[in-house]
């Protein structure tokens, strides 16, 4: 039982620690918890984590939310007390916003030359395939002969 | 047995060497008893570090605590199933999966390849030599599993409790079954580059290999993601933890390299591109092994901080040096004689889904690496968690799902643009009216309504290419439906068997979308008597009750579930206190159905008997995993040989074909 009880003691705090939370806030309570990283050290997302740590976290959470305090608030007194490093994402300011767009604009700068490089190649094709007038002419001239004479040879 | 151990792991190391040295002495001087050696040593490599595994897995099911690896991963509650799998838990032991793996594919490669390939062989032989050296290195000097403790002890500190599920048997040995199997056609590459035998025949050879390291991959991917959602108790399937991320790279770029070497077969082109990317996947495998094992990236993986960190680096650096220099010097080599013909071809559509698959891998490669480079520019280290991964993402898959839908449309060299607005006629109306359907259902997302439309719009593709292909025999061969559609799959398999795994990966991304947009969450104390609605689901609480096992305390609280009104099943969500790691941990219930799953965590009890429940619904969660069948069995469908084997020469057009003077001399016993 002596297990037990540390069990309970565990589980019990995630319990009794929490505050009910009307829609709206309940809301904001799912974008503050997948924001914050859990500070045990286990590298998971709040959302993600099912430690004691966790727990406490969320009961903290919801009793600042009861309390009245925004999404931004929360936040800030986590960045406070843990540095940027509790967030689970890269602000969108600053060098960190080079994170954010970084992906597409190698993505579309590439793409582009992809794009500018297969027309290219496809161009240079058909131009490959234009046939000089010239040499047109001649070779006109020599299948029209050759059809000639092999109607003949047919009739023949 | 461990003097034994540590010989085996000795011999191994020497083995490599040799092989290696006379493999390199034996290709310098044109010697084919050198090369043979090198061959066999490679077989004598495999057999030391066989007898490796098996003593060492003796020693774990045993729990013979002499040793510093068993005391430190196994106890003496712990079951021989689980005790089994601490071989690949800790640095040691999974450093020697990886070591025998990679001899056993070395062994079956040189058996294949006994009358083929003869000039690329002796390469391929000393680039996987050159490789085990280096892990078998690391076995004997830095990470011995056979180091002895050095006194008594009567119990082991056991396995992680998240660690003791069937995930842990599985998951491992099929991400490392990836992992190695491409060194084969990396090495395959590098003997390619290093005798400038640069066409074909050096990816027809490794296809198979690409193949099934690719499945692998995926498979062990997959598995991952149903144990992280069976197990962590989040409701979630992917972390975008560095390490997942690392394991999932690699298929990304295998993933590409499947595709463009199509082409290459196909067209003689993109040869520096395709050697290069199957470089890029095995410097991937290798930079996913240093992540996990140096502790530089913050890792719920991780196996902690270790010198092995800069020896990975070091050696990682060396193939980068190694293969960039071949690849440079072979670079005329590796020119294409002919270009894409239109941007309206199949060539270009694979060249874009390779553009749009390489910049996933960048994303989520600057993504994971982001908090260093942070930290070195602006001295703050940041956390770069699933929420960016998923921004970043989404979009790109989004793309990734219509390019995969408009490529079977689209014909090899050129389609004229009357041609394809009719081959795109049914499938854009399916799209348009999934997308409006779906809008109607309630959808409201544009992500979420474009990666289920375009699902569908690509799962349409694919069954009117079926039903072209079928109709086509059935008028031409004079086939009934049955035997045209049959004689259709199996007599193209590579392509109606890539087409299936597109389906496979279709109703993966439906379901990532469905688990991910459309859950449903609640929490709610109850006590005795007390219910739980979500959606269309009533849960009575029934009571708690707790018992002991060997291994760990459970808590257990049960529910009765009912589904409109009707019973449908006893939940027993838990929690456990596992006594030799002082660790809780969370046993989730899931009721699964076709629909959806109603995931349940017991998230806290007391002693006056409340517990809360927490309570979600997760939609079509249960198609990833069905996802992953279909895309498992369609890829052993096309990787299993076939009766007859005609070998494909590229096309070409008329008028800019090569010509082969030697052979045409000695046909026509003329000078050319």
């Amino acid at each position: 039982m002596n297990m037990k009880m540390k069990l309970f003691l565990v589980i019990v705090l995630s319990l009794f620690l929490v505050p009910s939370l009307t829609h709206s806030q309940t809301i904001l309570f799912s974008e503050v918890e997948s924001s914050l990283m859990c500070t045990c050290g286990c590298n998971m997302v709040l959302t993600s984590c099912q430690c004691t740590t966790a727990d406490k976290m969320r009961s903290k959470i919801k009793s600042m939310l009861a309390q009245g305090k925004s999404k931004d608030q929360i936040l800030a007194s986590y960045v406070n007390l843990f540095g940027e490093t509790v967030l689970s994402e890269p602000t969108k300011e600053g060098f960190n916003l080079t994170a954010w767009i970084t992906p597409f604009i190698a993505i579309g700068a590439v793409g582009f030359l992809l794009y500018k490089a297969v027309n290219k190649w496809s161009g240079q094709r058909t131009q490959n395939k234009k046939i000089p007038d010239d040499l047109l002419l001649e070779y006109g001239t020599k299948l029209k002969n050759e059809l000639d004479n092999f109607e003949d040879g047919d009739k023949t | 047995m461990i003097i034994v151990g540590q010989i085996s792991l000795a011999i191994a190391l020497a083995m490599a060497i040799y092989s290696g040295v006379v493999s390199v002495i034996g290709i310098r001087n044109r010697l084919g008893q050198f090369l043979e050696s090198g061959r066999r040593s490679m077989f004598s490599a495999f057999t030391a570090l066989s007898i490796a595994m098996v003593l060492l897995s003796l020693a774990l099911i045993t729990k013979d605590y002499s040793l510093k690896y068993v005391a430190e991963h196994v106890s003496n509650s712990l079951p021989s199933f689980y005790a089994f799998s601490a071989l690949w838990s800790g640095q040691a032991g999974s450093l020697l999966l990886w070591s025998w793996l990679l001899t056993l594919f070395a062994s079956i490669v040189i058996i294949q390849n006994k009358n083929k390939n003869l000039e690329l062989m002796p390469y391929v032989v000393a680039t996987l030599s050159g490789i085990l050296i280096f892990f078998v290195s690391l076995l004997v000097f830095v990470t011995n599993p056979f180091e002895t403790l050095g006194f008594t002890v009567t119990q082991g500190s056991g396995l992680n409790p998240l660690l003791q599920n069937p995930g842990m048997v599985f998951h491992p040995p099929s991400l490392y079954l990836g992992y190695v199997g491409f060194a084969i056609p990396f090495s395959f590459a590098i003997a390619a580059l290093i005798t400038r035998k640069l066409d074909t025949q050096w990816i027809i050879s490794t296809r198979r290999w690409a193949l099934f390291a690719w499945l692998a991959l995926g498979v062990g991917n997959l598995i991952g993601a149903k144990w992280a959602y069976v197990e962590l108790g989040w409701g979630g399937f992917w972390g975008w933890d560095p390490v997942e991320n690392a394991s999932f790279m690699p298929w990304l770029v295998a993933t590409a390299f499947l595709h463009s070497v199509m082409i290459q077969e196909r067209r003689d082109m993109l040869k520096i591109w395709n050697v290069s990317l199957i470089v890029f996947t095995f410097i991937l495998t290798i930079f996913g092994t240093f992540i996990t094992r140096s502790g530089l990236i913050a890792s719920v993986h991780s196996f902690g901080q270790s010198q092995l960190g800069i020896l990975f680096l070091g050696f990682l650096g060396l193939i980068i040096i190694f293969s960039t220099y071949f690849v440079y010097t072979r670079r005329k080599d590796l020119k294409s004689r002919y270009h894409l013909d239109s941007i309206l071809s199949r060539e270009a559509s694979f060249l874009f889904n390779n553009l749009i698959l390489i910049g996933a891998v960048f994303a989520i490669l600057w993504g994971t690496l982001f908090p260093m480079i942070s930290e070195a520019v602006r001295g703050t280290k940041i956390t770069v968690g699933a929420p960016f991964f998923n921004t970043i993402t989404v979009p790109i898959g989004i793309a990734l799902i219509l390019l995969t839908g408009i490529c079977p449309l689209i014909s090899w060299r050129k389609t004229s643009a009357s041609n394809f607005a009719k081959n795109f006629r049914i499938p854009a109306i399916v799209f348009f009216s999934s997308f409006i359907i779906l809008f109607i259902a309630g959808i409201r997302g544009f992500y979420s309504l474009m990666a289920i439309s375009l699902s569908i719009f690509v799962i349409s593709t694919i069954i009117l290419e079926f039903y072209r292909g079928t109709a086509a025999r059935m008028k031409y061969n004079n086939e009934n439906l049955f035997i045209g559609f049959k004689n259709l799959i199996f007599k193209y398999r590579r392509r109606y068997g890539g087409y299936l795994i597109h389906i496979g990966m279709m109703v993966i991304f439906i379901g990532i979308t469905g688990a991910t947009v459309f859950k449903v969450e609640k929490e709610k104390v109850l006590r005795k008597g007390d219910t739980l609605t979500i959606k269309n689901y009533k849960l009575t609480f029934l009571g708690t009750d707790d018992f002991k096992t060997p291994l760990a305390e459970k808590f257990i609280a049960t529910l009765r579930i009912e589904k409109d009104g009707k019973y449908i099943g006893i939940a027993t969500p838990s929690k456990e206190y596992y006594y030799l790691q002082k660790q809780t941990s969370t046993e989730v219930s899931i009721t699964s159905s076709f629909k959806e799953d109603l995931y349940l965590i017991l998230a806290g009890g007391d002693d006056t008997g409340a517990v809360n429940i927490k309570a979600k619904i997760n939609p079509l969660i249960g198609w990833i995993w069905w996802g992953g069948y279909i895309l498992f069995g369609a890829t052993i469908f096309t990787m299993w040989p076939s009766k007859k084997k005609k070998k494909k020469k590229p096309l070409q057009r008329p008028g800019d074909g090569k010509v082969n003077t030697k052979e045409l001399e000695s046909k026509n016993k003329v000078k050319v």
